[in-house]
């Protein structure tokens, strides 16, 4: 099959409110012709609201929504040309799993034995094909998502939306599919929106993330940007595992002052109250001497290939990724270091990044 | 599960009293369809000489009635029997078709009518009324009506002003029930009338359905929820029509409650007499007035011809049969968890 020369899609302005509840603010959102692009936020972020928005199954409240060169916001769902993976599968429980995965086409009349080769195709590609005959109620919850996932790839639509496709698969089958996902996605070219709360799904898949929380967009940007230059405190926090050190303190002309200590960073600029922050990965266990940050060892945990340290400073906590044979008996005092390029500097009153 | 000693006593007690009325229940209610099925198999002399309560003990059975019934020139027994099939099947499948499509309406496209657009009707309506009958005294009051919606509707425009909610179609549809039967039967002899479909199968169908197309929605709503499910939602994405997402995914879905409703709107028309006995008392009878007219026809003969009492229970026996199976299958559904748990 031809690569589908995929389309854009935008989001513009767009606000959604149920009653007084306010659950999209002003969403503006371009997705690039065939770009995969990941809806990463907590449950109840209004992921979810935003694909429905764009299938049409919503109204906005106000704002434009277009796929490729159209206007569709006031276009029905079914004109759209999109397919669409439900959160909750949203399967047909009186028919098979084949009779679920061909009904896009069986609508759009296709003929039988196409109908038929289509099916085992998508089947294949979700590992189904044993299961065609079975009804949905005699799957397993992973079996019943991909069967909603053959569902949606047995045509080419303009645009995928999927709403954690893959939340209820076991750690091996993810894997899998996800790499299915990437693949399937770069050879159709077909613009994707996936949504998942799951934030490694989200920097394996993506070309772009966006990360939304209480219906505001706080970042839009390649994984390696969101993870190395987050925008604010909200995104520096979510993204990382385990997550970023915060220290509270102030910030005066660069200098990052917290209880007697300071500590230089590239930032300029002053804030009465500011956050500085710093991955475990980039900080390191040093004499007490030597660090502006110390306190003593509460635990170490060796994960595998990493121990992690915490070290509990000023009534705070302090995770350290340190080496494999890294040991240290819990009461002794320690230093955390991390060099002056790791720091992350944020305003504490409007949680923004200072740079 | 240990249940103490004094308990389970107790509750033997309690079982025992509860068999007992239950048991003395049971009696009331089988007794009558016991006693016509034991007056259907009597002969003359049985049913002359008092009451008798068990076959080969207390008379000898014959099925001199049922082979009446069946073969002689009951032809009438045979024509109510078979409209009352007809009128009922047919009734039940037009009210159910109409009643899920106005429920999926009212839930999934909440179609909200500008009360101008009602105005529009009403003006619409009054026109055609007034082309249809020129009576001397009606057209000016039709144009005052005609009057009144233009102004509304320049007043308020096509499409905005106060809408016509689904809560209150809803509630305009049991509204339409508060009438008595009794105020409905002249209009309804009239234009059936006028239309030639008087006593007819098709007169009663349609009488049926309307009739009970309120009940058959208010029943239904619960089964359908207040918005469309994600099923319904995909189906949609995926371009299927309205019609057809009611009727190849919904329905199939809500089976169950759907039968459930099917089922007892098919008893409403089955046993229906008031309107079937004015509407069709001819060629169209069905079976409850038929039955009325064979009682009140033979009153007076009664006691001269007791055989005839027998003929009667065979025929009721006859009807109350399968209206016996299709209320048990109803109860499989509705203790099936279908009507109250979902
Ligand atoms: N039909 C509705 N009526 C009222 N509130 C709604 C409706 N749909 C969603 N909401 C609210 O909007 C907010 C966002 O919901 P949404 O389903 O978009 O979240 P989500 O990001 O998809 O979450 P999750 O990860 O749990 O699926 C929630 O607070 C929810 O309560
Ligand atoms: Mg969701």
């Amino acid at each position: 099959m031809a690569a589908n020369p995929g389309v854009p899609v935008s989001f513009d302005h767009v606000q959604k409110s149920f009653g007084s509840v306010r659950v999209l603010e002003e969403l503006n959102l371009q997705v690039a012709p065939g770009e995969f692009l990941v809806l990463l936020g907590a449950s109840g972020s209004g992921k979810t609201t935003a694909l429905r928005i764009l299938s049409g199954l919503e109204a906005a409240s106000a704002g434009r929504v277009r796929i490729g060169d159209r206007d569709v916001t006031d276009v029905l769902p079914k004109y759209r040309d999109i397919s669409m993976v439900f959160q909750s599968y949203a399967l047909y429980p009186h028919k098979t799993v084949a009779e679920n995965i061909g009904f896009p086409l069986k609508v759009r009349k296709v003929p039988k034995a196409e109908q038929d080769i289509a099916i085992h195709d998508a089947a294949a590609q979700v590992q189904l094909e044993t299961l065609l005959d079975r009804y949905p109620r005699q799957l397993s919850g992973g079996q019943r998502q991909r069967v909603a996932l053959a569902r949606a790839i047995i045509r080419r639509p303009s645009v995928f939306l999927m709403d954690e496709p893959l939340s209820n698969l076991d750690a091996k089958l993810r894997g899998h599919m996800r790499a299915e996902l990437k693949h399937m996605q770069q050879s159709f070219g077909i613009t994707t929106i996936y949504v998942t709360h799951d934030q490694v799904e989200a920097m394996t898949l993506a070309h772009r993330v966006a990360i939304l929380e209480k219906g505001i967009l706080q970042q839009l940007d390649t994984p390696a940007n969101i993870y190395n230059n987050p925008a604010n405190l909200f995104v520096a926090q979510f993204i990382g595992s385990p997550p970023m050190n915060i220290v509270k303190g102030a910030l005066d002309n660069g200098t990052f002052r917290m209880q007697g200590e300071s500590l230089a960073t590239h930032v300029t600029g002053s804030a009465a109250d500011a956050v500085l922050g710093v991955r475990p990965e980039d900080c390191s266990i040093t004499a007490p001497a030597n660090a502006a940050l110390k306190g003593e060892i509460y635990t170490t945990e060796l994960i595998g290939d990493h121990t992690l340290v915490t070290v509990k400073s000023n009534g705070s906590f302090l995770t350290v990724k340190a080496a494999k044979d890294f040991v240290a008996k819990p009461g002794e005092t320690a230093g955390v270091a991390a060099s002056t390029e790791h720091l992350y500097v944020f305003d504490a009153s409007t949680g923004n990044r200072m740079r | 599960m240990v249940q103490p000693a004094h308990s389970r006593l107790k509750s033997l007690t309690g079982r025992i009293a509860t068999y007992t009325a239950l048991l003395i229940w049971s009696g009331v209610c089988v007794f009558p369809i016991y006693w016509f099925g034991i007056t259907s198999i009597k002969g003359f002399n049985d049913i002359a000489k008092g009451p008798r309560y068990l076959p080969f003990v207390d008379f000898q059975p014959t099925l001199a009635s049922w082979r009446f019934v069946f073969t002689d020139h009951q032809d009438n027994l045979r024509l109510g029997y078979m409209n009352s099939i007809i009128v009922a099947s047919a009734s039940t499948l037009l009210t159910l078709t109409f009643g899920a499509m106005a429920v999926y309406g009212l839930t999934r496209l909440r179609p909200t009518i500008p009360w101008s657009a009602v105005a529009l009707l009403g003006l619409g309506l009054s026109l055609g009324a007034i082309i249809l009958f020129e009576r001397a005294a009606w057209p000016w009051c039709f144009a005052v009506f005609a009057l009144a919606s233009i102004f509304f509707i320049a007043m308020r425009g096509w499409a905005r002003g106060p809408m016509l909610e689904p809560h209150l179609i809803a509630f305009g549809l049991i509204a339409s029930r508060i009438l008595p039967p009794v105020t409905m039967i002249a209009p309804l002899y009239v234009m059936a009338e006028m239309t030639g479909l008087l006593d007819t199968q098709l007169l009663l169908i349609l009488v049926y359905a309307a009739a009970n197309l309120p009940a058959a929605i208010w029943l239904l709503q619960p089964a359908f929820g207040t918005r469309a499910t994600e099923a319904e939602e995909a189906a949609y994405l995926d371009g299927a029509s309205h019609p057809s997402i009611l009727f190849t995914i919904l329905l199939p879905m809500i089976r169950q409650p759907a039968l459930a409703v099917g089922l007892l709107i098919f008893l409403l028309s089955v046993n229906e007499y008031f309107l079937a006995a004015h509407l069709a008392p001819g060629k169209a009878i069905t079976m409850p007035p038929w039955l009325v007219s064979q009682i009140s026809m033979r009153e007076a003969q009664i006691i001269a011809e007791e055989d005839e009492l027998s003929h009667l229970s065979a025929a009721i026996v006859l009807m109350v049969l399968p209206l016996l199976a299709f209320s048990i299958t109803l109860q499989r559904f509705l203790g099936n968890r279908a009507l109250w748990q979902r």
